[in-house]
């Protein structure tokens, strides 16, 4: 046998293959497919036509896709700063525990580990109008939740939120323990010695030195907020009225309840080039020399 | 009548429940009535039990003054018996659609066997076709519906002709009109610009002729 083909490279590529392999066929094929297909009018199962760019006409002139993209951002800009925020001064106050605090990191974990059918069960039971804290107040003859915020079109997008984080933060305390527990011992004893406050010790030695984890942190969530789609779809279908309509909702109504696969697909695509402009984004920052 | 509240109280009450709210509400004196199709006989009459009050039902009215006022059914077709074009013995899958419906009783049967609450044929039965211990409110239906399908007044829901767009908006886009995003007009509007796009497609799905 040739000598190239039983190298440690050659064996590492043995390995990949059956992942490299897979990932063709569900992730990189689908994904060049609807490059391709958002040029043209393709309903799923009939005649495929090039349309040339009347998709991104379309798209542009889309109502409900303006209304998405506006809930994204709005996903994204909550994704960064409530559960960043919780989870920044949970975790640190975390490090001060030192009985009992796997408990904790097991509770504040465990959201994390349920299915998002669970979780979005669990909340929506909560805040059933008839079965839920709702009903419970209406026995007590007291009017309050007696709508679930699901179904008002002026909360319903803060409401799957609300049941996203709680889902979510919990990962996050989990990643910024670990990154404050890497902080070396003698910079906190050094600022005892100077006379630090625990927030002083926070901002000046805690924050600075998780900086490559923190900005990680906010990577992930920006790119996952743009596919965000389980809690919105279990919870309220992007209803009531569109009011928590998000871009991935989008794409799948129009893919699989209006079978307009070429204009999924262009929504598709235009998904992947936000990414894209995010990833780049933060290759150019790291080029620059930040640490992230 | 939804954003009216005629329906659940309100219109986000009306979001949050789900169809075993809605028969429960219906059987409790919750609401006045339900609008479902003839698959929720069976679990109105089992919600109904042994309670004092009773349930009937009756076709939708027609709004439309210039239609008559004689009840109007609307088919909503969930399935069909077919034969593939590429079947190897089309001719013996035609003989068992011919066999199971040339025979009023047989047809029957199988509508007894599915509660009598799908798979209704609008053939022309008479009280004689039907086993004593049918619910009287179904016979009813039954012996109806064909009188009424056989002079024409018949419609079909939306799933079972529309095309796929249009489809999709007559359901989703009307909770846009309830919040007041949209007027009704703008409504139609897009339902038309949807249906000429439909035909012009050639996705309009062909209608049996009557």
């Amino acid at each position: 046998m040739p000598k190239f083909l039983t190298s440690i490279n050659a064996i590492s590529w043995y390995f990949l293959f059956p992942v490299i392999f897979i990932h063709f066929f569900v992730v990189a094929f689908p994904s060049i497919l609807s490059l391709l297909l958002c040029l043209t009018d393709w309903n799923g199962f009939g005649r495929i036509n090039y349309v040339g760019l009347e998709n991104f006409q379309e798209l542009f002139r889309d109502r409900v896709f303006k209304k998405a993209v506006k809930h994204n951002i709005i996903w994204t800009v909550m994704f960064l700063t409530i559960p960043v925020i919780v989870a920044l001064v949970i975790a640190y106050l975390l490090t001060g525990i030192k009985r009992g605090q796997l408990f904790y990191r097991l509770v504040y974990f465990f959201p994390y580990i349920l299915a998002s059918i669970v979780n979005c069960l669990i909340w929506r039971y909560i805040f059933h109008p008839r079965h839920g804290l709702g009903g419970w107040f209406e026995n007590q003859g007291i009017d309050f939740l007696a709508k679930s915020p699901f179904a008002m079109k002026e909360t319903a997008l803060y409401a799957v939120a609300w049941v996203d984080m709680w889902h979510f933060w919990g990962f996050l305390v989990i990643i910024y323990l670990t990154g404050m527990y890497q902080v070396d011992d003698s910079l906190y004893e050094a600022a005892d010695i100077e006379g630090a406050t625990k927030f002083q010790k926070f901002r000046y030695i805690t924050l600075p030195m998780i900086r490559p984890i923190f900005v990680l942190s906010l990577i992930i969530i920006i790119i996952w907020s743009v596919p965000t789609f389980d809690y919105v779809y279990i919870l309220t279908m992007g209803g009531p009225a569109y009011s928590s309509e998000v871009v991935a909702n989008h794409l799948y109504s129009q893919a699989f309840q209006r079978m307009n696969v070429g204009y999924a697909s262009t929504i598709g695509v235009m998904m992947f080039f936000y990414v894209g402009i995010i990833v780049g984004f933060f290759a150019i920052l790291r080029r620059m020399g930040w640490e992230v | 009548m939804v954003d009216e509240g005629y329906w659940s109280g309100n219109l986000e009450t009306y979001y949050s429940l789900d169809w075993d709210d809605f028969n429960n509400e219906f059987a409790t004196r919750g609401s006045a009535m339900l609008m479902i199709g003839t698959w929720g006989f069976n679990v109105t009459a089992t919600n109904f039990g042994e309670s004092s009050d009773d349930w009937d039902w009756n076709p939708l009215p027609i709004l439309n003054s210039q239609a008559g006022s004689a009840p109007n059914y609307q088919l909503a077709t969930g399935g069909t018996m077919s034969i593939n074009a590429a079947s190897k013995n089309a001719d013996g899958a035609a003989k068992v659609i011919d066999w199971i419906l040339s025979d009023k009783a047989r047809a029957l049967k199988v509508t007894g066997s599915l509660g009598y609450g799908a798979w209704l044929l609008p053939l022309k039965y008479t009280d004689a076709d039907f086993d004593p211990n049918i619910d009287p409110r179904q016979k009813r239906f039954l012996t109806e519906f064909a009188e009424a399908s056989d002079s024409g007044n018949y419609g079909y829901t939306t799933w079972t002709f529309y095309p796929n767009d249009p489809g999709v908006h007559i359901w989703k886009d009307m909770e846009v009109v309830w919040a007041g995003d949209i007027t009704p007009l703008e409504f139609m509007e897009e339902s038309q610009r949807l249906w000429d796009k439909a035909r012009e497609d050639d996705a309009l799905v062909p209608v049996g002729k009557r």
